[in-house]
C-alpha cells in the first residue's frame, strides 16, 4: 500500500536573491572601454555587457563573470589596438568583480556525484570476496570534464548503465548464489582419428593413426579432441588404443594424457603418463576427473625431436644431416634452386616441404656436402626451428620413433566433483554470509546490517534492513529458497542510489561518513577501509590530526593506485593506451615499451609525494626513473656523465632504476618526460599547439579558453622552406586567433626539441622531396614576456616562480578529489594555501595534508 | 498483482509526491542516452532507407591477391580464380582494389580493418549498430570461426574497447532461440529484479527529501534511468511470453571451436547469421576468419601444413595452391551464404540480400610479408548496382580510402548526417 508523502522544499538562499544593479563607477568604465564590440548590438563573441543588472546568485552569470575578470587581469581584453583603460580604472573594474565574486561565491556544492568506473569496480571487489573479479569489456566508461573522470557535471546515469548494473548485479549474484549443478546421463563417445585436432605441424595421420613425433609446449606439440568437451566437472574413463613406432632404444616413449579447455586456456593439468611399448595397438583405460569445458590434450612427451629448444635442436639436426648426407644434399640443392628463381625458401613448411625432400633426395641418392657447406646447412636450418621443425617433424611421423593414437572412448560423467571454480564460489559465499547464516544460525537482520554498511559506507538505518529482510521473505515465502532470496537482495542493493552515488545531503558540510568516502575514493579510488569508517563513527575524522594521520595510512597503503590513477588523468598518461608511435620512431614499441613509460610517471610521482619534496621536483629534480631501453632510445643517456646504464636487452624484462642527475638540464622532471611527451603528440608528429595548450592547462595553470569552432586545424607541413613556426605565425597576423595564440604558441615551440616520442632533435626529419632538414627553433616566450631558448630556460623559470606550477598542481587535486570546478573564492583559497606552503618551503605531502584539511574539501 | 499493475503503481506514487518524472516518449529517452558519450541513436535512421541489415567479414590472414582480383576492370571483368566460385552471384556483388587505409604494417594494425588508419577508433559495425540498434533486441554480434586469437580484434565500440567475440555456435543460439530452461530462469530474473525495484526507489525517494536543486536534477536522473530500464525489462518479457520463432535448424552436439573444424564452424555461424538476419533479432554482426596453425582437411584430404604456415608460402608455388584451396573454402562459404540471403526473407516477403549489406575483406594486404596495404574487399548485396571491378590507383593523388567506400556503406544503410568515417569523407559511387 503506497503513502503520499508531501514535503516542503526550501530553496537554496541563492536561488532566491535577486538581480543588483551594476554600480555607476564600473558601468562608465565598461560603457567606454567594451561596449564599441560588446554591446547589445554587436556582440562580438556573443557577449553583450551591455547589461544594468546582474544576477549574482545566478552560477553561471557568476561564471561568465569571473571569465570577464580572468581576460581584464591579464590585460587581454581590451584588444591591444583599442582604448585601453588606465591602471586605476582597471584596479576599479577588478576590485569591484572581487567583491561581488568573494560575496556571492559558496564554498563547494558538488551535486551527487555516481561511482565512476574505476570506483564502481575497486567498490564491488572491496565488498564481495570474489577473487579476479573484472568489469566486463563492454561495461559503459565515464565522460570527462576538466580531464577528471571523477567530476560530477559529466557522471551522468541512463538506462545503460542501469542495464550494466544490473547484468554485473547478476553474475556477482550468480557468483556468491549458483543454481545447484545437475548431473547429467553418462554417455559414451567413441572418438575416431579424424576427431582429434592437429595444430601447426603437432600430428599427422597415417594408416589410421593419430601419430605424435616431437615435444615441447603444447600449441604445435599436441593434439586433442576436437569434438569433446567435459559438460560438467565429473569423474569420466579414459580407454585409448596406443602403439609405438621404432622407439628410442634408451627410452621407452612416453604419453602424456592432460586435460585443457577446448576454449584453449594454456594451463593444462596432467591426468596421467603411460609408457608405450607395444608396436602393435593396445588398450590403456584410466579413471580422470574433467573439469567443464575442459577436453583431453596428448603429447608425446619424450620424443627425441624438440624444436622449440635451440640447443637440443641444433644438436638434433647436425646429428641427422650427419648420419643422413644424402637429405643434407637434397636441402642444399632445394635451397640453392630456390635462391636461383628468387624464393625465399627452398623447402616448405610442414608436410609438402618433407615430401619434396624425399623426391629430391631419391634424384642422388649418393650425394655428400663437403664439411664446410654441411655445418653452415645445419646452422641455418636449426636457426629457422619453428619452419624447418614443422617439416622435418614428418620424416618422424613416417619413420618413427613416434606413438600412435588408435582411437579414444570417454565415458561419463558418473559423479559430479569440485572444480577450482565450484571452490571458490564455495569460499567466497562462506566468507560472505557465513558468519550470520551457516547450519546453526540464520541472522538476516545482523548479515544486512553489516552488508548494507559496507556497501553504503555507512550504517544502514532500521527501515533500511528490513526491506532488505522482507525481500528475502517474501521470495521464501512465494515457495522459493533462501539462497534465491539472498541472490535478489544482492541484485536489488546493488542498484541502490545509497550504493551508486556519494556525497548526497542538503547539508553543507559533508557528514562524517561522507567525508571518510570523498577521502578514500580521493586516494584509494576505492571506498573506505574499516579505520577509516571507525574515526568516521566516532565522529572525529574531521579533526585535523585525524585527518592528516588518515591521509598518511592510506597514501602508504594506496601509494601507487593514487600515483597511477591521478597522474593518468592529469598528464594524460592514459592516452597512451590510444597511441600507435610511427615505427620509423620507435620500431620496438610495444605493451611493456609502453609500460615502462607510464612507470616512469608513477615512480617519480611517489617518490616526490613519499618523501615529502617540494613541488619544484616534478619540473627540475635531481633524479631520474628510467630503464636501459628508454634510457638508451628516448633519453640518449649513453654518455651521460651522471648515468651508468646498462645495454638495452630485448629478452630480459627491464626494471626502471633511480639515477641522480644535475639539475638545470633537459633531462628530468615532467617536462619532456617520453609518456608526456607521447600523450601531447599523435605518434608520428609534433602539434606545437596542442603542447601549448597542453603546458598552460596543466602545468602553468592558465588554461586558454575553448578554440572558436571556425577555425580550420593546422597540420605541419615541412616540405619546402615554410617552417612550422613561419606557418603558426599566421595565428598573430589574426586579432582574434592572437589573443589566445600569443600565450600558446610561444610555449608550444619550446616542446619542438622533443620529437613525437620525446626523443630529444636539433632538426625535423628530412622531407619525402628530399628538402635540405630544417633546423628546430625552440624559443619561445612566456605570457608574461619572459624569453625562453629552450625547455630548460622553462623549466629554470618555473622553478623560480613556483607559485603558478604548485596553483596549477593543487587545483588538479581538488577538482579530482572533490568532483566539481573551483569558483573564484576557492581559488583565491587555493592560492593562500599554496603560498603557505611555499613560503614555509614544506613538501608535497605536506600541500596534500593541507588541501584535505581545507573547507573546499570538508564541504559539499 | 502483476508487475504492469505494479509499475503503473509506482508511477502514480511518483507523480502524487510532486517527483517530476515525466514519462518522456522513446524518442526523448534515447536522446538522455545519447548526452553519455557523445553521439548514440540521437535520431532514427531514415527508415527508406536501401539497407536494413550490415555484415562484415574479416579473414585474419587476407586473400592471395593474384587469386582475388580480376585482371580487368569495370563491368566486362572475367572471373578470377577466387571470384569464380561466386559467379552466380556476379550481378549482386562489386570487388574493390587498390583500398586500404594508409596505415602502418604488422600483427597489431591488423585491427584497424574496420577502424579506418588508427586501431580502436569506432569500427564501421559499431557506428552503423549505434542507430540501428534500437529497432532490434540484440544491438551487434561478434562472431569468431576458428578459435578466438588472443591479440587480433575486430570491432571496437565508440570508448575504444574492443568488443568480445563468441565462437560457440550453442552460444550464440542460444541467445537467439533459448531452451525452456533458460528462459525460465531469465524470466525469473527479470520478474523478481523487477518486483524489488520498488526498494530502491523507495530510498532513493528519501534522499529525494533532504536533497537540494542539483541533486535533484541528478536524482531525477537515476528515476528516469530505473523506470526506462524497467520498461527495457518488461519488453525482454514480453519477448520471452512470446512463442519462439519456429525455425528448421540442428547444431551438430559439439560446438567446433577446435582450431581444425574452423571451415565447419564458419559454415554454421553463416547459418545463424541468416537466422538472426531473418528473425530480425539483429541487424549487425561481424565475422572474424581466425588465421593460426590449424590443419584442415579438404575434400577428405589433410593438407600438409597449417594455414598461418601456408600465408608465409614464400611464393612456394605449392604453398601457394595449398592456401588457394584453403581461401576457396572460405569463398564457397560466402556464395553459400549470399544463396540463404536470397532465398530467406523479410518481413515484407523480400529477399534478405536484397537490404543487406555483406562487406567481405581482411586488415592484411599480403600475410606473407606481413603488408597492411591494398586490401582485398568485396561487397555484395545492400540495393547497390553491382556487378563490376572498382579498381584505385593508390598513387593517385585523389586515391579514394578504405573510409570512403565504409562512408558510402553507412549513407546506403540511411546513416546521411555521417559526413566522413575516420577522416575519409568522399564517399564513392558503386
Amino acid at each position: 500500500m503506497r503513502v503520499s508523502i508531501l514535503f516542503i522544499v526550501a530553496l537554496p538562499w541563492f536561488a532566491i536573491a535577486q538581480p543588483t544593479a551594476i554600480p555607476d563607477g564600473p558601468l562608465d568604465l565598461l560603457y567606454t572601454y567594451c561596449f564599441d564590440c560588446h554591446d547589445e548590438t554587436t556582440t562580438e563573441a556573443g557577449l553583450n555587457l551591455d547589461v544594468l543588472e546582474i544576477d549574482w546568485g545566478d552560477a553561471h552569470a557568476r561564471e561568465h563573470w569571473t571569465d570577464i575578470y580572468t581576460r581584464i587581469v591579464r590585460e587581454k581584453m581590451p584588444p591591444k589596438d583599442k582604448d585601453q583603460p588606465t591602471p586605476e580604472e582597471r584596479q576599479q573594474l577588478l576590485a569591484w568583480l572581487d567583491k561581488e565574486l568573494m560575496a556571492h561565491s559558496p564554498v563547494g556544492g558538488v551535486p551527487m556525484r555516481r561511482l565512476n568506473r574505476r570506483e564502481y569496480r575497486n567498490s564491488l571487489k572491496s565488498v564481495f570476496p570474489i577473487i579476479g573479479f573484472e568489469l566486463p569489456p563492454g561495461f559503459p566508461a565515464d565522460n570527462e570534464s576538466h580531464g577528471f573522470d571523477t567530476v560530477s557535471d559529466a557522471l551522468v546515469i541512463s538506462a545503460s548503465h542501469l542495464e550494466a548494473y544490473r547484468e554485473t548485479a547478476t553474475d556477482v549474484a550468480d557468483y556468491l548464489f549458483p543454481q545447484p549443478r545437475v548431473l547429467p546421463a553418462t554417455q559414451k563417445v567413441e572418438v575416431g582419428v579424424d576427431d582429434i585436432s592437429i595444430s601447426y605441424s603437432s600430428g599427422a595421420k597415417i594408416d589410421g593413426a593419430m601419430r605424435l613425433a616431437s615435444s615441447g609446449i603444447m600449441v604445435r606439440n599436441a593434439v586433442w579432441l576436437s569434438k569433446f568437451e567435459a559438460p560438467v566437472s565429473g569423474t569420466y574413463r579414459v580407454t585409448m588404443d596406443l602403439s609405438a613406432m621404432n622407439p628410442p632404444p634408451s627410452e621407452t616413449p612416453v604419453l602424456h594424457l592432460e586435460a585443457n579447455a577446448l576454449s584453449g586456456k594454456k594451463t593444462t593439468r596432467t591426468l596421467g603418463a603411460f609408457e608405450v611399448a607395444s608396436a602393435q595397438p593396445e588398450g590403456v583405460a584410466v579413471d580422470v576427473e574433467l573439469y567443464r569445458g575442459e577436453t583431453l590434450v596428448f603429447t608425446y612427451k619424450n620424443a627425441p625431436l624438440n624444436y622449440g629448444n635451440k640447443e637440443t635442436y641444433y644438436e638434433f639436426i647436425h646429428t641427422l644431416l650427419s648420419g643422413e648426407p644424402a637429405l643434407a644434399a637434397a636441402w642444399q640443392r632445394l635451397d640453392d634452386q630456390a635462391k636461383a628463381i628468387g624464393a625465399t625458401r627452398g623447402v616448405p613448411r610442414g608436410g609438402g616441404g618433407w615430401i619434396r625432400l624425399k623426391e629430391e633426395r631419391a634424384k642422388q641418392p649418393d650425394a655428400v656436402l663437403p664439411i664446410k657447406k654441411l655445418e653452415a646447412l645445419v646452422k641455418k636450418i636449426a636457426g629457422n626451428s619453428v619452419s624447418s621443425g614443422e617439416t622435418i617433424v614428418y620424416k618422424y611421423f613416417e619413420e618413427g620413433p613416434n606413438i600412435g593414437i588408435h582411437g579414444v572412448t570417454v565415458e561419463g560423467p558418473f559423479e559430479l566433483v569440485d572444480d577450482p571454480t565450484t571452490i571458490a564460489q564455495s569460499k567466497a559465499k562462506q566468507r560472505f554470509i557465513g558468519d550470520f547464516i551457516n547450519d546453526e544460525v540464520v541472522d538476516l537482520e545482523g548479515f544486512f546490517n553489516t552488508y548494507l554498511a559496507k556497501l553504503f559506507r555507512r550504517p544502514a538505518t532500521w527501515s533500511e534492513v528490513q526491506a532488505y529482510v522482507a525481500i528475502v521473505r517474501k521470495e521464501q515465502a512465494a515457495g522459493y529458497t533462501m539462497e534465491d532470496g539472498l541472490h535478489l537482495a544482492v541484485r536489488t542493493s546493488l542498484l541502490s542510489s545509497s550504493f551508486l552515488y556519494k556525497e548526497s545531503g542538503s547539508e553543507t558540510v559533508l557528514s562524517a561518513y561522507e567525508l571518510a568516502s570523498r577521502l578514500s575514493y580521493f586516494l584509494t579510488s576505492g571506498p573506505p577501509d574499516y579505520p577509516l569508517l571507525s574515526q568516521a563513527r566516532v565522529g572525529a575524522i574531521a579533526e585535523p590530526t585525524v585527518l592528516v594521520a588518515e591521509v598518511k595510512r592510506l597514501l602508504k597503503a594506496h601509494n601507487k593506485t593514487f600515483a597511477t590513477d591521478f597522474t593518468s588523468l592529469w598528464l594524460d598518461v592514459h592516452l597512451l593506451d590510444t597511441i600507435v608511435p610511427d615505427s620509423k620512431l620507435l620500431s620496438n614499441y610495444n605493451k611493456s615499451y609502453r609500460q615502462s613509460l607510464k612507470d616512469e610517471v608513477v615512480l617519480t610521482f611517489q617518490e616526490i609525494l613519499k618523501k615529502n619534496q617540494p613541488v619544484s621536483q616534478f619540473i627540475d629534480p635531481d633524479f631520474l626513473y628510467t630503464n636501459p631501453t628508454v634510457g638508451w632510445e628516448l633519453y640518449e643517456l649513453k654518455q651521460h656523465s651522471a648515468v651508468k646504464l646498462i645495454r638495452p636487452n630485448r629478452r630480459k624484462q627491464e626494471k626502471l632504476t633511480r639515477h641522480e642527475i644535475p639539475r638545470g638540464t633537459r633531462h628530468g622532471g615532467l617536462l619532456g618526460m617520453p609518456a608526456v611527451m607521447l600523450a601531447t603528440a599523435n605518434g608520428v608528429d609534433t602539434q606545437p599547439v596542442l603542447r601549448g595548450v597542453w603546458m598552460l592547462e596543466n602545468i602553468i595553470g592558465r588554461p586558454p579558453p575553448a578554440p572558436p569552432n571556425s577555425v580550420p586545424a593546422l597540420s605541419p607541413d615541412l616540405t619546402g622552406a615554410t617552417t612550422l613556426k613561419e606557418r603558426l605565425a599566421a595565428h598573430m597576423a589574426d586579432k582574434s586567433c592572437a589573443s589566445c595564440h600569443e600565450d600558446i604558441d610561444p610555449i608550444g615551440f619550446v616542446f619542438e626539441n622533443f620529437d613525437a616520442v620525446g626523443r630529444w632533435r636539433t632538426e625535423y626529419p628530412p622531407s619525402v622531396g628530399g628538402a635540405e632538414p630544417l633546423p628546430v627553433d625552440a624559443t619561445g616566450v612566456l605570457p608574461e614576456g619572459t624569453k625562453l631558448n629552450d625547455v630548460s630556460d622553462l623549466k629554470r623559470w618555473l622553478v623560480e616562480h613556483p607559485e603558478h606550477f604548485a596553483n596549477c598542481l593543487a587545483e588538479k587535486l581538488m577538482i579530482y578529489g572533490t568532483g566539481r570546478e573551483l569558483n573564484y573564492r576557492e581559488k583565491k583559497m587555493l592560492k593562500e594555501i599554496v603560498s603557505e606552503n611555499l613560503t614555509s618551503e614544506l613538501g608535497f605531502a605536506d600541500l596534500l595534508g593541507a588541501l584535505v584539511q581545507s573547507e573546499i574539501f570538508l564541504k559539499r | 498483482m502483476n508487475v504492469l499493475n505494479q509499475a503503473t503503481s509506482r508511477r502514480r506514487f511518483l507523480r502524487a509526491t510532486g517527483i517530476s518524472m515525466a514519462l518522456p516518449a522513446l524518442e526523448s529517452v534515447r536522446g538522455e542516452v545519447a548526452s553519455l558519450s557523445s553521439r548514440v541513436a540521437t535520431q532514427a535512421v531514415a527508415p527508406e532507407a536501401p539497407a536494413k541489415r550490415l555484415f562484415c567479414v574479416g579473414a585474419n590472414l587476407g586473400f592471395y591477391r593474384p587469386a582475388f582480383y580480376p585482371k580487368e576492370v569495370g563491368r566486362d571483368y572475367a572471373m578470377s580464380e577466387h571470384l569464380q566460385h561466386l559467379a552466380q552471384h556476379r550481378d549482386d556483388f562489386t570487388v574493390f582494389s587498390g583500398l586500404d587505409h594508409r596505415a602502418g604494417n604488422g600483427h597489431g594494425n591488423w585491427d584497424n580493418f574496420l577502424c579506418g588508419p588508427k586501431v580502436g577508433s569506432i569500427s564501421l559495425d559499431q557506428v552503423a549498430a549505434e542507430k540501428i540498434a534500437p529497432f532490434t533486441r540484440i544491438p551487434s554480434f561478434q562472431l569468431c570461426a576458428g578459435g578466438i586469437p588472443s591479440i587480433q580484434k575486430m570491432s571496437y565500440n565508440r570508448q575504444g574497447v574492443p568488443l568480445p567475440m563468441i565462437e560457440r555456435p550453442s552460444v550464440i543460439y542460444k541467445q537467439l532461440f533459448s531452451s525452456a530452461d533458460d528462459r525460465r530462469r531469465t524470466d525469473y530474473l527479470l520478474r523478481s529484479g523487477g518486483s524489488v525495484l520498488d526498494t530502491v526507489l523507495d530510498e532513493a525517494s528519501r534522499l529525494q527529501k533532504t536533497a537540494s536543486a542539483t541533486d535533484r536534477s541528478k536524482l531525477d536522473e537515476y528515476f528516469t534511468s530505473v523506470r526506462e530500464m524497467e520498461q527495457r525489462m518488461e519488453r525482454q518479457r514480453r519477448h520471452l511470453q512470446k512463442p519462439q520463432k519456429k525455425v528448421d535448424y540442428q547444431l551438430p552436439p559439439y560446438d567446433p571451436i577446435s582450431p581444425t573444424l574452423m571451415l565447419e564452424a564458419e559454415g554454421i555461424l553463416y547459418d545463424l547469421v541468416a537466422l538472426a538476419f531473418q528473425t530480425d533479432a539483429t541487424r549487425v554482426a561481424t565475422m572474424f576468419l581466425a588465421g593460426l596453425g590449424q590443419v584442415f582437411t579438404i575434400d577428405g584430404e589433410t593438407l600438409r601444413a597449417g594455414y598461418h604456415g601456408l600465408s608465409h608460402h614464400g611464393n612456394d608455388p605449392e604453398m601457394i595452391r595449398d592456401l588457394i584451396r584453403v581461401e576457396a573454402e572460405h569463398l564457397k562459404h560466402l556464395d553459400r551464404f549470399l544463396s540463404q540471403l536470397k532465398t530467406k526473407t523479410d518481413a515484407e516477403e523480400r529477399p534478405l540480400l536484397d537490404t543487406t549489406i555483406v562487406l567481405y575483406g581482411t586488415g592484411m594486404g599480403d600475410a606473407n610479408r606481413h603488408a597492411n596495404d591494398d586490401l582485398p574487399t568485396l561487397v555484395a548485396g545492400g540495393g547497390f548496382e553491382h556487378g563490376q571491378h572498382v579498381a584505385t590507383d593508390r598513387k593517385g593523388t585523389l586515391a579514394h580510402r578504405m573510409g570512403d567506400l565504409y562512408l558510402t556503406l553507412l549513407h546506403q544503410l540511411g546513416l546521411q548526417d555521417e559526413t566522413a568515417f575516420a577522416g575519409a569523407d568522399r564517399p564513392m559511387s558503386i
